[in-house]
C-alpha cells in the first residue's frame, strides 16, 4: 500500500518513507522463470506500483530489489501475465503458462496503442511468429493467407517483384486502391509504378522491398471505417501499420538469423519439339518449308526454357543486438539478403541497417528515433512482350523462339532472332546481355518527443523524412534484336524522391469511477516531392561503353526532366470511451486537405465511429461459462482515396515538336480536359463484428460482415476523340464491395504434443453501380501482337473485373454445314462460336461476360506442430472461383508456325485428327477472344513448411548461447490447380484495378528449400 | 523550395493558420494554360503543336494513311513482317469497327485537329505588334484543319465536325456531321489561307503552307466534289504560281538533299538525329535481314509494307519512275543483295544503320499532283483539251526522261473515257507510295470494280468508306454506323 507523499517537505517525507517500509524490509528477491517446457529468457519483472524492473536473463534467471511483502509482476508475449506476492520468500520461481487468449494483447491502432479487447473497429493483427513463418523478401508477401480480408496477389515472381494487395475488394476504378502503409508512424503509399525511375523494362520492382521484413514485429491490418477513418483522405483502402523491433529492458541480446536456400522453377510449359515444330511449320503454310529429311534431323531441338532456368541461391543474413535499461531502450540490426533469379542474370540483393533508439529523458519528456536505411540492387528480368517487336522478354521469347534454332550460330555470333515470320530475339542472349538494373536506396527516420504535462495527457511530436534514390539503367547491345537496328540503345533514368512530415497529437487518457476515456486531438503536414531525370541515346559505335556513356552515341534523344509534387494538411481527432468495461465507443474524424484537388475542393472531411458491447461481461453470458469473451462490434464512417497524380485538375499543356525551315521548333497543347472540382472518392463502410473466445482459450474467433460503398469515383470516362482526348477524369460513378469474414485459431493438442491451428477465409463481392454518363468502360487492347482489345469491359451492376467476349463452340468438322451456320466463311478446322443473340452471324453482339478475376473466396491456413524441442509447421493458402485470362496459352495455341506452340497443337484439327479444341494449322494469326483463352485460377498451395528444432539450453549453455534454432524450410512445395500457366496467382496488369487475372508470359513461381539457424546470445 | 518549408515550421510551432498556400499546386514541370497563351512566341508554340501529329509516321503520315490508302489497293500488299491480324483485315476487307489501324489513324485526325482548334480558339485574344502574323499563324491552323477533315471526310464520310477547343465535359458527344458540312468547312478553312497565308516560300519557312497550298488543295476538294469548273480554276491557278514547277528529275526529286524543293507544294517535314523523333521511319518498308552492312549484320528492315509484283511489273518499259519508286537489289558497301520489290522512293542512305531517323520530307501535295488534277478537270468537263493533254504529258515527259515533246510519251488521240483511266494510271504510277491510289479509286468510283477485277472476291459496295470504330460508337451514343459494317 502506498500513500501520497507530501511534496516539498523531504523530512517528513523521509520519515513516512521508512515508518511505511517497516513491515517489508528492502531485499533481493532472485528466481527462475520458466514455461512448462523451457526457462524463458526476456521476460518482464516488475515490482508492482514501482517503475523497478528488470527482465529474465538468458537462463531465465532474474534479480530484484523489492521489499518482502512487494508484488511481483512476470509479463512477457505470449505468455499470461501473473503477479506473484513475495511474502517474505527471497527465492521466486515462477511457472507461465502460455497465453491462450490473444485478446489481452495491446495492438498498435494509429496514433496510439489499445488493449486489443477494447477495440471497436475490425482490426487483424499479424504477430511476428506468424509474419515471419515464411522467409520473405518484402512485408507485403508476409500478409499473404495471414489476415481476413487481406489477399495479395503477386505481379511478378522475379526477386524484388512486387505484389498488388487488396483489403476487402478494389474501392475504386481507376484510382490506387493499394492500401496505406504506415511503417513506424510514416504513411507510405505503395505505388510501385512511381517507385522506379523508368529507364528499366519489365515488371516493377517492389518499393517495399527497400523495408527491411526481417525486423518487423507486428502487422495490424485497419480494415473498416472505424479503424481507418484516422487516416481520413488516404484509409480508404485500409491501412497496414508496420511496427519494427524496439529494444528492451535488460542486458544486450544479440539475435543472429541466417538462412541459405536454392530455388528453382516449379513447373514448365510442355512445348513443341524441333520436329514437331517443324511439322507445325509445313502444315500452317500449306507446302513443305522443311523437307522429310530436314524433319528427320531435327530431333528434339533447343529446349530453350532450360537454357534460361537455373536454380538460384537465397541468403539471408541478419544480426540484431537490442536491449536497454529503465530509461534507454535500443534496437540495432543489420542485413544482408541476396536472391538469385531462377532465370538466368536475374537477381535482387539488399543492405540495411535499422536503429529504433528511446531515452526517456525526465519523468515528463521522452525521446527518440526510429530509422532505416538501406539499399537494393536488382538485376530486372524483362519476361513478357515489353514494349513491341524486338524487345519481347525472355520467357516469352523462350516460349515462341523456334526449337529448330540453336542459341549461336555456325560462325559463333548469337542467332539474332526467330526465322518464321515474327520477329523475336534469342532469349538467351537477351538474358545474358541486356543490361537492365535499377539501384535504390532509401533512407525513412523519424525522431519523436513524448512530454508528459499532467498525468495522462501526453504530448507528443514527430518529424520524419522518406528519402528514395533510384538509378536505372538499361542498354540493348547490338547483338540482341532489341538493340540490333538501332545500333545499341540504352537509357539512364534517375528519380530521387523526398517526404518529410510532421505530426504533433495530444493524448488524454482518464479513468474515473467506471468511466473510461482517451481521447486524441492532433495536427500533421506531410509533402512529397519527385525529380525524374531520363536520358537515352543510341548508334553506338560499339556495344563497350552503353549506357554508361549516353554521350557516346550518335543519336542523343530529347532528354526528360520532370517534377512533381502534393501537400497535405490534416487534423486529427478521436475519442475512446468505456463504461463499465462492457460499452465501448470510439469515435474518430480526420479532416484533409490535399493540393491534389480542385481549387473548389481542398479539404474533406472523413468521420466514423463505432460501439462495442463486450457481452461476456454480462451475467448473463458469464452464466453460460462458454464464453471467455465475447463482443459485438458496428461501425460505420466515411473515409477518402486521393490516390491519383498531382495536377489532374489543372489545365496542363505537353510539350510538342515539328519541323519548320529543316529546323526543330518546340510547340505546346494542352494534355487534358482540366476539372477545378475534382476531389476525393470516399467510401462509406459499414461493419458489424463479432470477436469470440470460447472455452478457456480453447477457440477463438472473429466474424465480420461489411458494406461499402465508394461514391464520387475519380473515374476516367471515356468521351470520344473528336474532343482531342481518350477521356477525361471525373467524380461520378460508385461502387460497392460487401463481404464476409471469419477467422479462427484453436490450441488443439495442449499437452507435451502441441497442435495450434488457425484458420482464415474471406468472401468479397464487388459490383460497379453507376458510371455517370457512360454505359460501360472500355479498357482497351492488351497482350502486344495477340491483338486481344477490350478483354474487360465495366458496366454497372456487373463486377469490375469481368472478361468479355465470344462463347467458343468447338472446330467446324469436314462435314458441317459451314454455309449454313453463323460463320459462312469459316472453313473446316476453323473455332466455331455461339450466335449468342441468335440473329444467324457472329458480330461484336455474340460477346458476353464469360469470366470474372474476382474469386469466390479466398483464405489462409496455418498448423503448427511441436513436441519437446521440435516445431512443424504448415501454411496454406487459397483462391477459389476465380478466372485468369491466359495470355500466354492463348499466344501457344495459335498454331501458326511463325513461333513455336504449346504441345497441345499436336492435337490441332487436320482431316485426319478431327480435334475439337485446337483449330487446324494457318498463317493467319487473328483470333476472336473467347472462353477459350480463359482458364479457372483456382489454386491450394503449400505455401511454406518448416522443420525446426531447439537445441536444448544445457548444451547451449556451455557454448555461451541462449537459444538457438535449427530449421529447413520448404517454400511454394505443392500448389494444386488446374492452371495451366506457371503460377495461378500471377498478375502481369500489377496495381491496376481493371486488369486482374490477366497471366500473360510472366517470371515463373519458384519453390525453395532452405535451411537457416536462429542464434540468441 | 523554402517557400515550401515554411507550412513545415509553422507545423511545428502547432500554429494551424491557413494552409492555403501549402495546398496550392504551383508545378514546376508542367506548363499549365493559366500562364500560356500570352506572347507571339505563345502564339507560335501552339501552331507547332498543332503541326507536331501530322509527323507522327505511325499514326497519320505516312503509314497511318498508308494502311488505308495504299494497303487495300492493288498497290499493296502484306510483307512477311506484319504481324497484326487488323492490318491482314485491311488487306482483305474483312475488317469490322475494331480495327486498331483504323482507331490509330481516326484519333490521330482528331487529336491534330483539337490542337489546331486551341490555336484558334486562344490566339485572337493575344496582341500582336503584326496583325498581319497574327493572321498568317490562324490561316495557319486553318490550313492544317482542313487537310485533315478532307482525309477524314473521305474515308469515314459523315463525320463530327468540331471546330473549338473542348474546355469542359459538358457537351462532348458531337454527331457525326453531313459530308456536305464537312466540305463547306474545309472549303472555308483553306479559302482562309488563300488568302492569309504566306505567299512565297523561303527556305526559313519550309513546312509552312503557302497560299498556293491552300489554291491547291482546294482543287483536289473541288475534284473529289466532282465541282469540275472550280477545280480546273483552282488548280489552274496553283500551277501559275511561278515559285513552283516540275523537279527536272523524278529520281532526284526523293534524295535527301532535294528535300526541300519546288516540287513540294506541301510537304511533311521530317529531320533525322535531332533526338526530338522527328526523323523518317523506314524500318517498316525495308528488306529484312538481307542487305549486308560494311559493319557486319544486315540492314534491319521489318518487310511489313511491300508493293504487289502486279503493281512492279505494270510500269511501262522507260518509264524511270519504277526504280525510284520500288527497289530489288542494293548494295550498302558490304555486297548487293537482291530481293522482291520493296518500297525505295523515300530512302535516306544516311539512315541505313539508324532507320527511325532517315531525313526526308513526305509529299502531301506537288506540282505533278496539281498537273493531273488539272487534266482530269479540264477531261470531266469537255473530254481531252489540248490544255489536259498538255498537262499530263508534262508529266510524263519528265517520267520517261524526255525534256520536249516525244511521240513515243505523249498521249493523243484519246476519248473522254480513256483519257480518264489514262490519268488514273498515270497517277498510279507517279505517286506510288504517296497514299493517293484509294482516294483516287474511290473518287473515280473504281475501287470495288478494278479490284474485283483483280481478284479481290470480298469486296463489297459499301468498301467505298471505312467504317467509324467502335470504341467511338461505344462511347459517344449519338454516332452512326457506315452502311454495310456490323452496326
Amino acid at each position: 500500500m502506498h500513500t501520497p507523499l507530501p511534496a516539498g517537505r523531504p523530512a517528513w517525507w523521509l520519515i513516512a518513507l521508512l515508518f511505511l517500509s517497516v513491515p517489508g524490509f528492502a531485499q533481493t528477491i532472485r528466481g527462475t522463470v520458466s514455461s512448462d517446457q523451457h526457462t524463458l529468457p526476456g521476460i518482464s519483472v516488475r515490482v508492482k506500483n514501482t517503475n523497478r524492473g528488470t527482465v529474465t536473463q538468458p537462463d531465465g534467471r532474474y534479480e530484484i530489489q523489492a521489499s518482502s511483502d512487494a508484488v511481483l509482476v512476470f509479463s512477457g508475449v505470449g505468455y499470461q501475465t501473473q503477479e506473484v506476492s513475495a511474502g517474505g520468500r527471497t527465492l521466486l520461481d515462477v511457472l507461465l503458462a502460455a497465453s491462450t487468449s490473444d485478446l489481452n494483447e495491446v495492438v498498435v491502432i494509429g496514433y496510439g496503442t489499445q488493449k486489443k479487447s477494447d477495440l471497436t473497429g475490425s482490426i487483424s493483427s499479424i504477430s511476428e511468429a506468424q509474419f515471419k513463418r515464411v522467409p520473405i523478401a518484402s512485408l507485403d508477401n508476409g500478409l499473404r493467407g495471414r489476415a481476413a480480408g487481406v489477399q495479395v496477389t503477386t505481379t511478378s515472381n522475379q526477386p524484388g517483384g512486387a505484389t498488388s494487395i487488396r483489403i476487402r475488394g478494389s474501392n475504386s476504378v481507376n484510382t490506387g486502391s493499394e492500401p496505406l502503409y504506415v511503417i513506424d508512424g510514416f504513411p507510405v503509399y505503395n505505388d510501385n509504378s512511381s517507385a522506379g525511375a523508368g529507364a528499366t523494362v519489365g515488371p516493377k520492382l517492389n518499393a517495399l522491398s527497400l523495408i527491411n521484413p526481417n525486423d518487423i514485429v507486428s502487422v495490424e491490418v485497419l480494415k473498416d471505417a472505424s479503424a481507418a477513418a484516422i487516416y481520413g483522405a488516404r484509409g480508404a483502402n485500409g491501412v497496414v501499420l508496420i511496427t519494427t523491433k524496439k529494444g528492451k529492458e535488460g542486458p544486450t541480446q544479440f539475435d543472429f538469423n541466417a538462412y541459405y536456400g536454392v530455388q528453382s522453377v516449379t513447373k514448365k510449359l510442355p512445348l513443341l519439339n524441333a520436329t514437331e515444330f517443324a511439322q507445325l511449320v509445313n502444315d500452317a503454310n500449306g507446302k513443305a518449308v522443311y523437307t522429310p529429311d530436314q524433319i528427320a534431323s531435327f530431333g528434339k531441338g533447343t529446349d530453350w526454357q532450360n537454357l534460361i532456368f537455373r536454380d538460384a541461391p537465397v541468403a539471408n543474413y541478419q544480426l540484431t543486438a537490442s536491449g536497454g535499461d529503465v530509461k534507454t531502450k535500443y534496437s540495432l540490426s543489420l542485413n544482408y539478403f541476396d536472391q538469385k533469379g531462377v532465370i538466368i542474370n536475374s537477381g535482387f540483393k539488399r543492405y540495411s541497417a535499422r536503429f529504433n533508439f528511446e531515452k526517456k529523458a525526465t519523468d515528463r519528456l521522452t525521446f527518440g528515433t526510429n530509422l532505416t536505411v538501406a539499399s537494393t540492387n536488382a538485376n530486372q528480368a524483362l519476361t513478357n512482350t515489353g514494349g513491341g517487336e524486338g524487345t519481347q522478354g525472355v520467357v516469352v521469347s523462350a516460349l515462341d523462339f523456334s526449337p529448330i534454332l540453336n542459341v549461336r550460330n555456325s560462325s559463333g555470333a548469337y542467332t539474332l532472332e526467330n526465322d518464321r515470320g515474327i520477329p523475336i530475339g534469342n532469349p538467351v542472349a537477351t538474358a545474358l546481355e541486356l543490361t537492365n538494373k535499377s539501384v535504390s536506396n532509401r533512407v525513412l527516420g523519424t525522431l519523436f518527443a513524448n512530454y508528459k504535462i499532467i498525468d495522462g495527457l501526453d504530448f507528443r511530436t514527430s518529424v520524419g523524412v522518406d528519402v528514395i534514390n533510384t538509378r536505372e539503367k538499361y542498354y540493348a547491345p547490338r547483338t540482341i534484336l532489341a538493340g540490333y537496328s538501332l545500333q545499341g540503345v540504352g537509357t539512364v533514368s534517375s528519380a530521387n524522391s523526398a517526404s518529410w512530415l510532421n505530426e504533433n497529437t495530444l493524448t488524454y487518457s482518464k479513468t474515473f469511477g467506471q468511466h473510461s476515456l482517451t481521447a486524441l486531438a492532433g495536427f500533421s503536414a506531410q509533402h512529397f516531392q519527385r525529380n525524374l531525370v531520363t536520358s537515352s541515346a543510341s548508334g553506338f559505335v560499339n556495344d563497350l561503353l552503353g549506357a554508361d556513356n549516353l554521350g557516346s552515341g550518335s543519336i542523343i534523344n530529347t532528354p526528360t526532366t520532370n517534377t512533381l509534387d502534393w501537400s497535405l494538411v490534416s487534423y486529427i481527432g478521436r475519442i475512446n470511451y468505456s463504461f463499465r468495461n462492457r460499452y465501448l465507443v470510439t469515435l474518430t474524424g480526420r479532416a484533409d486537405g490535399s493540393s491534389k484537388f480542385g481549387d473548389n475542393n481542398k479539404y474533406g472531411f472523413f468521420p466514423s465511429g463505432s460501439v462495442a458491447w463486450k457481452l461476456s461481461e454480462e451475467d448473463f453470458i458469464k452464466n453460460l461459462n462458454a464464453f471467455d469473451e465475447l463482443k459485438l462490434r458496428v461501425s460505420y464512417g466515411k473515409i477518402g482515396n486521393q490516390e491519383i497524380s498531382p495536377y489532374q485538375s489543372l489545365a496542363g499543356l505537353s510539350n510538342m515538336s515539328y519541323i519548320i525551315g529543316d529546323k526543330v521548333y518546340k510547340g505546346f497543347a494542352p494534355s487534358n480536359i482540366p476539372n477545378k472540382d475534382l476531389k476525393w472518392e470516399t467510401t462509406a463502410q459499414t461493419d458489424v463484428g463479432l470477436d469470440f473466445s470460447l472455452f478457456n482459450g480453447r477457440l477463438n474467433g472473429t466474424i465480420d460482415a461489411y458494406y461499402k460503398k465508394t461514391t464520387d469515383m475519380l473515374l476516367w470516362i471515356n468521351v470520344p476523340w473528336s474532343t482531342g482526348f481518350a477521356s477525361a477524369i471525373r467524380n461520378i460513378g460508385s461502387m460497392e464491395n460487401k463481404g464476409l469474414e471469419l477467422s479462427l485459431s484453436a490450441p488443439i493438442l495442449t499437452g507435451d504434443f502441441k497442435w495450434n491451428a488457425s484458420v482464415n477465409i474471406s468472401a468479397n463481392r464487388n459490383k460497379v453501380l453507376d458510371l455517370g454518363p457512360v454505359s460501360q468502360i472500355l479498357t482497351g487492347e492488351i497482350n502486344g501482337y495477340l491483338k486481344i482489345s477490350d478483354p474487360v469491359i465495366i458496366r454497372p451492376g456487373v463486377a469490375l473485373n469481368g472478361f468479355y467476349g465470344y462463347v467458343s463452340d468447338g472446330i467446324f468438322q469436314s462435314g458441317d454445314n459451314i454455309a449454313g451456320s453463323a460463320q459462312p466463311t469459316a472453313v473446316a478446322g476453323d473455332r466455331r462460336y455461339k450466335d449468342i443473340n441468335g440473329d444467324g452471324k457472329i458480330d461484336a453482339s455474340d460477346r458476353k461476360y464469360i469470366g470474372f478475376a474476382q474469386p469466390k473466396h479466398y483464405g489462409g491456413m496455418t498448423h503448427d506442430f511441436s513436441y519437446k524441442g521440435f516445431e512443424l509447421s504448415a501454411t496454406f493458402n487459397w483462391v477459389y472461383g476465380n478466372t485468369i485470362l491466359n495470355g500466354t496459352r492463348a499466344d501457344l495455341d495459335l498454331p501458326t508456325g511463325q513461333k513455336n506452340s504449346s504441345a497441345r497443337v499436336k492435337d490441332r484439327w487436320t482431316p485426319t485428327n478431327p480435334s475439337n479444341t485446337i483449330p487446324r494449322a494457318s498463317l493467319n494469326r487473328a483470333f476472336l477472344f473467347s472462353d477459350a483463352q480463359l482458364e479457372d485460377g483456382s489454386y491450394l498451395r503449400l505455401g511454406a513448411a518448416t522443420l525446426g528444432y531447439h537445441l536444448p539450453t544445457n548444451w547451449l549453455k556451455q557454448v555461451g548461447l541462449s537459444s538457438a534454432k535449427i530449421y529447413v524450410t520448404g517454400q511454394n512445395l505443392w500448389t494444386w490447380t488446374n492452371y495451366t500457366g506457371y503460377d495461378p496467382e500471377t498478375n502481369q496488369s500489377g496495381q491496376n484495378n481493371i486488369l486482374r487475372g490477366i497471366d500473360s508470359d510472366a517470371y515463373p513461381l519458384a519453390k525453395t528449400w532452405l535451411a537457416g539457424i536462429q542464434i540468441r546470445f | 523550395m523554402t517557400k515550401k518549408f515554411i507550412p513545415a515550421l509553422l507545423a511545428l510551432s502547432l500554429l494551424t493558420t491557413s494552409c492555403q498556400d501549402f495546398l496550392k499546386e504551383s508545378p514546376d514541370s508542367l506548363m499549365v494554360e493559366g500562364n500560356f497563351y500570352k506572347t507571339e512566341a505563345d502564339a507560335e508554340a501552339a501552331i507547332t503543336a498543332a503541326y507536331d501529329v501530322l509527323n507522327n509516321q505511325w499514326d497519320i503520315y505516312y503509314r497511318g494513311i498508308y494502311l488505308l490508302a495504299e494497303l487495300p489497293t492493288d498497290n499493296a500488299e502484306c510483307g512477311q513482317g506484319v504481324a497484326n491480324s487488323y492490318i491482314f483485315a485491311l488487306k482483305d476487307y474483312t475488317t469490322g469497327p475494331v480495327n486498331d489501324r483504323i482507331y490509330t489513324l481516326y484519333t490521330a485526325l482528331y487529336k491534330a485537329i483539337a490542337n489546331a482548334n486551341v490555336a484558334l480558339d486562344k490566339i485572337p485574344a493575344i496582341s500582336f505588334t503584326d496583325e498581319t502574323k497574327k493572321n498568317r499563324l490562324l490561316a495557319e491552323a486553318r490550313f492544317i484543319r482542313g487537310l485533315l477533315y478532307f482525309n477524314l471526310v473521305r474515308l469515314f464520310g459523315d463525320v463530327p465536325l468540331v471546330v473549338h477547343q473542348t474546355t469542359s465535359l459538358g457537351d462532348v458527344n458531337a454527331p457525326r456531321a453531313k459530308a456536305e458540312d464537312v466540305y463547306k468547312q474545309i472549303v472555308e478553312d483553306f479559302t482562309f489561307g488563300e488568302k492569309n497565308l504566306d505567299a512565297t516560300a523561303t527556305a526559313a519557312t519550309a513546312g509552312r503552307p503557302t497560299r498556293t497550298a491552300a489554291t491547291g488543295l482546294l482543287a483536289k476538294v473541288y475534284l473529289t466534289l466532282k465541282d469540275y469548273p472550280n477545280a480546273r480554276d483552282k488548280a489552274k491557278a496553283a500551277l501559275g504560281d511561278a515559285q513552283y514547277g516540275l523537279f527536272a528529275s523524278y529520281f532526284d526529286l526523293f534524295a535527301p538533299a532535294n528535300k526541300i524543293n519546288k516540287e513540294f507544294i506541301f510537304a511533311i517535314q521530317n529531320k533525322g538525329g535531332t533526338g526530338t523523333g522527328n526523323g523518317f521511319g523506314m524500318a517498316l518498308y525495308l528488306p529484312r535481314a538481307t542487305i549486308a552492312l560494311p559493319g557486319g549484320g544486315t540492314v534491319a528492315g521489318n518487310s511489313a509494307d511491300v508493293p504487289t509484283q502486279e503493281f512492279y511489273d505494270s510500269f511501262k518499259a522507260g518509264d524511270l519512275r519504277r526504280d525510284r519508286t520500288f527497289f530489288t537489289k542494293y548494295d550498302a558497301g558490304a555486297g548487293a543483295a537482291t530481293f522482291r520489290p520493296h518500297w525505295y522512293k523515300f530512302f535516306d542512305p544516311a539512315a541505313i544503320t539508324t532507320l527511325g531517323e532517315g531525313n526526308l520530307n513526305y509529299p502531301v501535295l506537288r506540282y505533278s499532283d496539281l498537273l493531273l488534277t488539272y487534266a482530269e478537270a479540264l477531261n470531266e468537263i469537255g473530254g481531252p483539251t489540248a490544255d489536259a493533254y498538255q498537262a499530263i504529258n508534262q508529266v510524263r515527259r519528265r517520267a520517261y526522261g524526255k525534256s520536249g515533246a516525244d511521240a513515243a510519251v505523249d498521249l493523243a488521240g484519246l476519248s473522254q473515257s480513256t483519257f480518264r483511266d489514262a490519268v488514273l494510271d498515270e497517277r498510279r504510277w507517279e505517286f506510288g507510295f504517296e497514299d493517293h491510289r484509294w482516294f483516287d479509286l474511290v473518287r473515280t468510283g473504281k475501287l470495288v470494280s478494278l479490284l474485283r477485277a483483280k481478284g479481290n472476291t470480298r469486296i463489297q459496295d459499301y468498301h467505298t468508306l471505312f467504317p467509324i470504330p467502335q470504341r467511338e460508337r461505344d462511347v459517344n451514343p449519338n454516332l452512326t454506323q457506315n452502311p454495310g459494317y456490323p452496326n
